[in-house]
C-alpha cells in the first residue's frame, strides 16, 4: 500500500500534520460523498506516520528492558556484597559480646575471680576472729612469764639465809678444835660450792626469764600491731567484696547487650529480605515488558485500517503504563528497603560505638585487676604475717623447755648437804650451833625444791600454751598459704585471660565497625544503580504518555461483544490482573470476580 | 539439613536471589540459565530439589519437568515451578508434567526457605 494514500485516494488534495491527521477538509468535499466513508477512517484512525510510533516503542521498550536488567545486575552484585558484609558485621559484633567479659569464657573467669576473692576475703576474717583468741592466750602468758620472774626472784631469796649458814659454820669451824674441824669445814666447802652453783644457775634463770618476757611481749606486740592492721583490712574486706560483686553485676550486664544485637540484626536481616523481595519484580515486570514489547510490534506491523490493531493498541498501552507504574513502584521499594537496611546499619554503628564508649568509660577490666592484684597481695601479706608469728614461738618454746631444770638438780644437792650437816650435827652432840644449821640447811633446801617445783610446773604451762598456740597459727598459716597458692595459680591465669579478652572484644569491635562502613559504601553504590535503573524507565514513561495520546485520538471505545472477544484473546497473554485492569478500562465494565488463588510466594502444592 | 538445589531462570539476577535466599539458609544451590542448561548440568549427579521458571528460551520450565520425571532418578525430586504465571492453564499443565508445586513471583525470603523445607523435609 502506498504509504502516502488513504484508501488508494491520492492524499495531494489532504494536508496532514505531523502525525498523519487531515488538517485541511476542503479538498475533501471535492472527493464526494463516495470517499467519505473511505476517509473516515483516515479521519479517525491511524496512518502508517502514526504507527510508527508503535515501531519505535518496540525498540524503545526492548532496549530500555536491557538497561534495565544491566542496572539490575549491578544491584544484584551489590546485593551479594551486603548480604556478605552483613553477614559479617553481625558476626563480628555479636562475637565481641561472647568474647568480652559478659560471654561465657568472661563470665567464667569472672565467677572464678569473685570465688576467689570471695575465699580470700573470708580467711582473712576468720584470721581476725583467731587472732582474738590468741589474744586471750597471750594474755595467758603474759601472765605466766610475769609469774616466773617472781618465783625465781623467789628461789634467789633463798640463797642468802643459805650464805649466813655457811658464814655461821665458818665460826663454829674456829671454835672447835683441829681434829673436829675438818669434816665441818668439808661441808662448809660444800655449801659454798652448792651456793656458787646456785649463784650461777639462778643467774643462768633469770636470762632465760628475761627472753620469756621479752618474746612474749614482743609477740603480744606483734599480735596488737596485727590486730589493727586486721582491723583496717575488714573495712577494705568489706569495700572491695563489695567492688568484686558490682564488677560481676556490670560484666553481666553486657549479656543485655547482646538482645539489642539481636533485635537490631534481625531488622537487618527482613530489611535484606525486603530488598531481595523487591527486586524480584525486574523480572517479572521485564517479562511483561517483553510481551509489550511484541505486542507494539504487532501493532506496528498490523494494517493500520485494521481495527484489532487499535484494539491491540489499546491494550498494549494499557499494559505499559501498568508495567512502568509496577516497575516504578519495584524501583520505591528497593529505594525504601535501603533506606531502612541504612537505619538499622547506623542502629548498629551506634551500638558498637556506644559499647567501645562505655568499655573505655567504665574500665571493667582496669578495675578487675586492681581488685584481684590487691586481694592477692592481702592474702600473701596473711600467709607471712602467720608464719612471722610462728618464728617467734619456737624460740619461746626452746627458752620454756630449759627453765626450772637445774634448780631441781641445785635443790636436790642442797638437801644432801642439809642431811650431811645433819649427821654431823648428831657427832657433834646437842647443844651445839650445828643442829640450827643443819635444820636451816634442811629448810632452805625444802624451799628451793617447792619453789623450783612450782617453776617447773610453769614453765611446761608456758610451753603448752606457746604450743597451742603454734598449733593455731600454724593452722591458720597453712590455711593463708592454701589461699595464697590458690591466688598465685589462678590468679595470673584469670588476669591474662580478661585481657587477652578485653583485646579480643576491641578487635573484634573495630573490625564489625570498619564492615558496616563497608556495607554503607555498597549500600550507596546500591543507590547509584538504582539511580541508573530509573532513567530507562523514564524513557517508557514517556514513550506510555505519547501512545496514550494515539489511543485517546485514534480509538474510540467500543461495547460491542466482539470488541470484547478481541480483547480477552490480546489479554490472555497477560497476567489476569491486567486483563481485569484492561477491561475495566476498556469494555467500561466492573471486573470479573478473581478466582480464589494462592499470594505471591506462598507454596502451592499440587 | 542442607540439601542439593538446582535453580533454572533466564534472568541472573532471579537466579542469584534465589541462590542467595537459599545459601543463606545452609543449602548448596546450583544455577542454569534454562532447561537444556539445567539437564546438562544434572547428568551426572543427583539433586534434592529443582526450582525452575517457566518461560525461558530454548526449553521451558514445563518441558523440563517432563524430561525429568521421565528420567527414574528424578522421578521422586521434588520440583517446584516459580514464576510470574498466575495462569489456572499453565498451572494444569505443570501439574500433569509432574511438578511438585508453584509459587507465583514475587517471594519473600523466607517463605521460599520454608517452601523449601516443606517439600524436602530439611
Amino acid at each position: 500500500m502506498d504509504s502516502s494514500s488513504i484508501n488508494g485516494l491520492s492524499p495531494s488534495p489532504l494536508t496532514l500534520d505531523a502525525h498523519g491527521n487531515v488538517v485541511d477538509l476542503e479538498p475533501l468535499m471535492a472527493i464526494g460523498l463516495s470517499g467519505f466513508w473511505a476517509l473516515r477512517r483516515g479521519l479517525f484512525g491511524p496512518t502508517p506516520v502514526s504507527l510508527r510510533l508503535w515501531a519505535e516503542g518496540s525498540l524503545q521498550i526492548g532496549g530500555a528492558r536491557r538497561e534495565l536488567e544491566a542496572a539490575f545486575g549491578r544491584l544484584s552484585n551489590g546485593l551479594e556484597k551486603l548480604l556478605g558484609v552483613n553477614g559479617e558485621s553481625v558476626r563480628l559484633a555479636r562475637g565481641s559480646v561472647h568474647a568480652g567479659l559478659g560471654g561465657e569464657a568472661g563470665s567464667s573467669s569472672l565467677v572464678t575471680a569473685a570465688q576467689l576473692c570471695t575465699a580470700a576475703l573470708r580467711y582473712n576474717e576468720e584470721n581476725q576472729e583467731r587472732s582474738a583468741h590468741m589474744r586471750d592466750w597471750l594474755g595467758e602468758l603474759e601472765k605466766m612469764s610475769r609469774q616466773i620472774h617472781l618465783m625465781v626472784t623467789e628461789i634467789e631469796e633463798h640463797m642468802r639465809p643459805a650464805e649466813v649458814v655457811q658464814v655461821l659454820l665458818r665460826i663454829e669451824c674456829a671454835r672447835l678444835e683441829d681434829s673436829a674441824r675438818a669434816p665441818l669445814e668439808a661441808l662448809s666447802a660444800e655449801i659454798s660450792r652448792a651456793c656458787g652453783k646456785m649463784a650461777r644457775t639462778m643467774e643462768a634463770e633469770f636470762e632465760l626469764v628475761g627472753q620469756t618476757r621479752a618474746t612474749v611481749e614482743h609477740m603480744v606486740d606483734y599480735v596488737r600491731k596485727l590486730e589493727h592492721r586486721q582491723a583496717e583490712g575488714m573495712r577494705r574486706r568489706d569495700e572491695l567484696a563489695a567492688e568484686m560483686q558490682q564488677l560481676h553485676e556490670r560484666a553481666l550486664a553486657q549479656l543485655d547487650r547482646d538482645q539489642v544485637l539481636n533485635r537490631i540484626s534481625s531488622e537487618l536481616d527482613r530489611a535484606v529480605g525486603g530488598l531481595i523481595e523487591a527486586m524480584q519484580y525486574q523480572d517479572i515486570v521485564g517479562q511483561r515488558w517483553q510481551h509489550v514489547e511484541d505486542g507494539f510490534r504487532g501493532v506496528a506491523a498490523g494494517g493500520w485500517a485494521d481495527r484489532d490493531t487499535l484494539w491491540s493498541a489499546q491494550v498494549q498501552q494499557a499494559q505499559l503504563a501498568e508495567a512502568n507504574a509496577e516497575m516504578a513502584e519495584a524501583l520505591c521499594r528497593i529505594e525504601d528497603s535501603l533506606t531502612v537496611v541504612a537505619e538499622a546499619e547506623q542502629t548498629l554503628v551506634e551500638e558498637i560505638d556506644a559499647v567501645i564508649a562505655d568499655a573505655g568509660r567504665q574500665k571493667l577490666n582496669v578495675r578487675l585487676h586492681a581488685v584481684l592484684f590487691e586481694v592477692w597481695d592481702m592474702a600473701r601479706t596473711n600467709q607471712e604475717e602467720m608464719l612471722a608469728i610462728d618464728h617467734l614461738i619456737t624460740p619461746l618454746l626452746d627458752v620454756a623447755g630449759k627453765m626450772g631444770c637445774q634448780i631441781g638438780d641445785v635443790s636436790h644437792e642442797m638437801r644432801i648437804i642439809a642431811l650431811n650437816s645433819q649427821v654431823q650435827a648428831a657427832r657433834f652432840g646437842a647443844g651445839t650451833g650445828l643442829e640450827v644449821l643443819a635444820e636451816g640447811l634442811r629448810q632452805i633446801a625444802d624451799r628451793m625444791g617447792d619453789s623450783g617445783a612450782v617453776l617447773d610446773r610453769d614453765s611446761r604451762e608456758i610451753e603448752a600454751i606457746a604450743q597451742s598456740l603454734r598449733a593455731g597459727f600454724v593452722e591458720l598459716g597453712e590455711r593463708m598459704t592454701q589461699v595464697r597458692l590458690e591466688c598465685d595459680r589462678d590468679f595470673p591465669a584469670i588476669i591474662t585471660r580478661l585481657t587477652e579478652e578485653e583485646q579480643r572484644v576491641k578487635k573484634l569491635l573495630g573490625e564489625a565497625r570498619r564492615s558496616l562502613e563497608c556495607m554503607a559504601s555498597v549500600r550507596m553504590e546500591m543507590g547509584q544503580s538504582l539511580g541508573e535503573a530509573a532513567e530507562p524507565l523514564e524513557r517508557l514513561g514517556v514513550l506510555a504518555q505519547q501512545t496514550q495520546k494515539f489511543v485517546e485520538k485514534n480509538v474510540a471505545p467500543s461495547r460491542t461483544w466482539r470488541d470484547r472477544q478481541v480483547l480477552a484473546a490480546e489479554s490472555a497473554r497477560y497476567t489476569m490482573e491486567a486483563e481485569n485492569a484492561v477491561l475495566r478500562n476498556i469494555a467500561g465494565e466492573a471486573a470479573k470476580p478473581e478466582p480464589a488463588k494462592v499470594a505471591p510466594g506462598e507454596l502451592d502444592l499440587f | 539439613m542442607a540439601k542439593r538445589i538446582i535453580t533454572v531462570d533466564d534472568a541472573a539476577t532471579m537466579r542469584r536471589l534465589i541462590a542467595y535466599t537459599l545459601r543463606g539458609a545452609g543449602h548448596e544451590v546450583l544455577e542454569a540459565e534454562d532447561g537444556e542448561d539445567a539437564l546438562r548440568l544434572l547428568g551426572g549427579q543427583g539433586i534434592d530439589l529443582v526450582i525452575t521458571d517457566i518461560n525461558m528460551p530454548k526449553m521451558d520450565g514445563i518441558e523440563l519437568v517432563r524430561r525429568l520425571r521421565s528420567l527414574p532418578r528424578f522421578q521422586a525430586t521434588p520440583i517446584l515451578l516459580l514464576t510470574t504465571e498466575s495462569d489456572p492453564e499453565k498451572k494444569r499443565q505443570g501439574k500433569e508434567a509432574g511438578a511438585t508445586g508453584w509459587i507465583t513471583k514475587p517471594f519473600q525470603p523466607d517463605q521460599l526457605v520454608a517452601a523449601v523445607a516443606k517439600v524436602t523435609g530439611a
